[in-house]
């Protein structure tokens, strides 16, 4: 048969859509890991760190921050703690048993009070506190527990480590300055796997 | 040994948790859970294959039979090439003509195929060309260096409904390290076997950032000397051979290949060229046997530029443009004139554009579009001759060849997918591609699939799915006037493929897949032993007599079931493997009815150290009928390939490592059967045990 008349022209119009479209980006659109994962992953993220035994003592224990108060934050933090407590049934991390706490955020000082008062080996952020990321990324310093969070965004200002999405897929964000800040010495392994963010 | 007891508990636990599965609120005890440690990373965030439907997606969701080999499992086996990899896959089977590898899927792997029925992509840049004269792309001609591949995604099924012709029998999507990702490598190894050092190589990958600009780079080199191989049926050849039927030494190759990918923002530029050559022990087309100028060699470059950009309202816009350049030389060394053919050459060369337009829109997290269009222009050229004769054209008693064969076309592949999520847990997916080649018609393609995630764990596919594939130029065109003859009534070969698969997650570090198949094959296209033209009675022992041609072989029913299985368990447990069972309605050259593959690597009981085995098994396969001789058996035995491995992390020297690892560990004889080229060899034989040692640095 004769070559379509047509393929010229869908050739040039799918190069001209193309250039058309190399403007702005907008941000890669978040999609969530299940709960179960998320938690699995952090947990995973854990024990990457070289430090953690020191940091955590007895038991690795886990803070889930949401905003009191906000029903969207809430349901999260549901999630989360269902999905820690059934994942800590089922593994230890550096062979120590997992524990899971919910922690409400009311104000920076609040909850530095709190966290300071146990010791969490991590702090799984969720997106109701991300406005606030960054005065919850200088408590987990004070109290040396690794943070963890669902967006690049919060990982940005001052979070460790973050999942990230790009349609459907998932990697892991690393602000290795934030993880050292926060005691952890994360091994090369998980950085190889991971964007380090400089 | 505390080592033992961990072990132990561990299985005690992968036991316990798979009970659990059903029934997750069992407490357990401290000392019996699993160590999170143990869990692969990359398993949690589940592994992405982008070959499927065009975008990255769980390999869970995706609407196919899909199986992933990651860069450390590669990695853990001492693996050097694709086709080493692709061996270990359940359901593929390698096997070889003494030119280049090539790889069957389920059952199929017809004789000369070249790779031009399995597309293989790197990065998504398809790089089969459209000649198919001789390339495999999964040997060392692949130009992608392997210390830069990330993973290896197989689809098995034909996958034309998104990719159109080439997607006969599957895909293959070699995804690399991205621009910008932290991994880094370089390696060197000795290569030996048969009581002497035979050749070896080196690589490396590097990647980061200069200054806005993200990129990852990496090479690869080899050269060998080859190895000896015995030929017993050249006892049976008229032409001079070696007393013990053995050609020595004549197997050397060299390798060059480098590979660039750069990011900048929504765009990514990315290119690669690698040079392949090899000499040829098996003295096809009768060849002197022995003969040093007899060899062959491929040069293939490409480069893309691609750019994504997202736009509100769940919009997605791709566009790539690339060019492809693939040229192919060989040699055959006979008697000078007028005894012989002297030098006798062929070339051929594919070059083309592509450009690709895709619109990718998710309206809503339950339903997505996506619409394409590639669109290819291709410049191919064959030519046969010889340095010391003229062509038929000149000479049309004396002459050789008949003078370049240049074919130019164009080919459109439209498409069209559509996703529909249902009640949360059924998956619907719709796929139509409507190919127009220039020269071989246009075919409608369509896909149908569902994909019902029954439970966190299970997932059930069905999917039917159709391919076509039109005839390599090779295969339509080329004529030599001594050993080929073209043939214009060639039909585009076409399948339809049913399949139903089952998938279970056990424990977060196992995968089972259970699948059923059935593929009706039509037109398919082979290489058959013909009689010269004007040739009434030929000779059966007189290769004169007789010609190669490419032929529409008539129809065939696989159908099959297949078994696989993939278990990351950290460091204590990397596995996977299968096994697979298919019949055909016919006999048919090359068909194995059972293949299994099995790859296992251990850190137990000692961490710095990583021991790994692979198996591979298949059953007898036919031979050519139409190339058979008197006195040659009709098939080929059964075969077992054993190959081991042993990494050492050097103590003290972090990201040090030496491996160890053989390939034909029990030195098995295994032989694959080819055309009637090689006359009077039937079967070319896999290479003999192989010994490698890797220097590996991974910062």
């Amino acid at each position: 048969m004769s070559p379509p008349r047509a393929i010229p022209r869908l050739l040039a119009a799918g190069l001209a859509a193309c250039l058309a479209t190399g403007a702005a980006a907008r941000p890669a659109r978040a999609e969530d890991l299940p709960a179960r994962n998320q938690a699995l992953l952090l947990l995973r993220v854990l024990v990457y760190d070289r430090n953690l035994k020191e940091r955590a003592g007895d038991a690795v224990r886990v803070a889930v921050v949401y905003r009191s108060g906000d029903a969207s934050s809430e349901a999260e933090r549901d999630a989360l703690m269902a999905a820690y407590q059934e994942v800590a049934r089922e593994v230890v991390a550096q062979g120590l048993p997992v524990k899971v706490e919910a922690l409400a955020w009311r104000d920076a000082a609040d909850f530095a009070a709190r966290l300071g008062q146990r010791r969490f080996a991590a702090v799984h952020a969720g997106r109701g506190v991300a406005a606030v990321a960054e005065e919850l990324a200088r408590a987990a310093r004070k109290s040396q527990s690794l943070t963890f969070a669902p967006a690049r965004e919060m990982v940005s200002a001052g979070l460790a480590v973050g999942l990230v999405f790009r349609g459907e897929r998932a990697g892991l964000v690393v602000n290795l300055g934030a993880a050292r800040a926060e005691g952890a010495e994360l091994d090369p392994a998980l950085l190889q796997l991971a964007e380090v963010l400089p | 040994m505390p080592a033992v007891r961990e072990f132990r508990r561990a299985g005690l636990v992968a036991v316990l948790m798979a009970l659990a599965a059903t029934s997750p609120a069992a407490a357990q005890a401290p000392s019996d859970r699993l160590e999170i440690g143990a869990v692969e990373l990359e398993s949690l965030l589940d592994l992405q294959v982008a070959a499927v439907s065009l975008r990255e997606e769980r390999s869970s969701r995706a609407p196919a039979s899909v199986f992933v080999v990651t860069a450390e499992d590669i990695r853990s086996q001492g693996f050097e090439t694709l086709e080493e990899v692709l061996r270990s896959v359940p359901g593929l089977f390698g096997y070889r003509d003494g030119l280049y590898p090539m790889m069957g899927v389920r059952g199929l792997g017809l004789p000369s195929d070249y790779t031009t029925r399995l597309l293989v992509l790197v990065d998504g840049h398809p790089l089969v060309n459209s000649v198919g004269i001789g390339e495999s792309y999964l040997g060392r001609d692949l130009p992608v260096p392997m210390s830069a591949v990330k993973r290896v995604e197989v689809i098995k099924g034909p996958v034309g409904s998104v990719y159109g012709p080439t997607a006969f029998l599957g895909v293959v999507n070699v995804v690399t390290h991205g621009p910008g990702a932290a991994a880094q490598e370089a390696r060197l190894y000795a290569e030996g076997g048969q009581g002497r050092i035979a050749g070896g190589g080196a690589g490396g990958a590097w990647a980061g950032r200069l200054g806005p600009v993200s990129a990852a780079a990496s090479f690869d080199l080899y050269a060998s000397n080859g190895f000896n191989y015995r030929y017993p049926e050249l006892a049976l050849d008229t032409r001079p051979v070696p007393a013990d039927l053995v050609v020595r030494g004549r197997d050397a190759a060299e390798q060059a290949a480098g590979y660039l990918r750069l990011g900048w923002g929504d765009f990514e530029a990315l290119g690669g060229c690698g040079q392949f050559r090899r000499d040829i022990s098996s003295a096809p087309y009768e060849s002197i046997v022995g003969d040093p100028r007899t060899m062959l060699e491929n040069l293939t470059c490409f480069g893309q530029l691609s750019v994504r950009h997202d736009l509100p309202g769940g919009l997605m816009l791709m566009g790539r443009l690339a060019y492809d350049d693939f040229a192919y030389h060989d040699a055959y060394g006979y008697d000078p004139p007028p005894d012989g053919y002297g030098l006798y050459r062929d070339d051929a060369s594919d070059r083309w554009w592509s450009l690709e337009a895709r619109a990718d829109w998710t309206p809503s997290p339950a339903t997505r579009l996506m619409a394409g269009l590639t669109g290819e222009l291709h410049r191919t050229m064959q030519v046969a001759y010889s340095e010391q004769l003229p062509s038929l054209v000149e000479d049309p008693v004396n002459g050789v060849g008949i003078g370049p064969i240049r074919k130019d076309y164009a080919t459109l592949n439209t498409y069209l997918l559509a996703e529909q999520t249902l009640f949360g847990t059924l998956r619907l997916h719709g796929g139509l591609t409507f190919y127009v080649h220039q020269i071989f018609g246009s075919r409608l393609t369509p896909k149908l699939a569902a994909v019902w995630q029954a439970s966190r764990d299970d997932v059930a596919k069905l999917v039917y799915s159709e391919g076509f594939r039109a005839p390599a130029a090779a295969e339509a065109y080329f004529e030599d006037g001594t050993d080929y003859i073209g043939n214009l009534d060639l039909k585009p070969e076409t399948v339809r493929s049913l399949e139903a698969i089952y998938e279970r997650r056990v424990a977060d570090v196992a995968t089972v897949a259970l699948s059923l198949f059935q593929n009706e094959y039509r037109n398919l296209i082979q290489f058959v032993t013909v009689p010269a033209p004007g040739v009434v009675n030929p000779d059966p022992n007189d290769p004169t007599q007789w010609r190669q041609q490419a032929n529409n072989v008539g129809s065939l029913r696989l159908r099959g079931a297949e078994l696989a299985v993939s278990v990351r368990w950290g460091t204590l447990l990397r596995a996977w493997g299968g096994i697979a069972w298919q019949e055909a309605d016919q006999r048919t050259a090359n068909f194995p009815e059972l293949t299994g593959n099995l790859a296992v690597a251990t850190r137990w009981p000692w961490k710095p150290l990583q021991i790994g085995v692979n198996l591979l098994a298949g059953a007898a396969r036919a031979k050519d009928e139409s190339a058979a001789i008197p006195g040659q058996t009709p098939a080929v035995d059964p075969y077992l390939l054993l190959g081991a491995s042993a990494t050492l992390d050097v103590p003290g020297a972090t990201g040090l490592s030496v491996q160890l690892a053989a390939s034909n560990l029990l030195d098995a004889v295994v032989d694959h059967p080819v055309t009637g080229d090689f006359t009077p060899i039937s079967a070319i034989r896999d290479p003999a045990r192989t010994v490698r040692l890797f220097v590996r640095y991974r910062p």
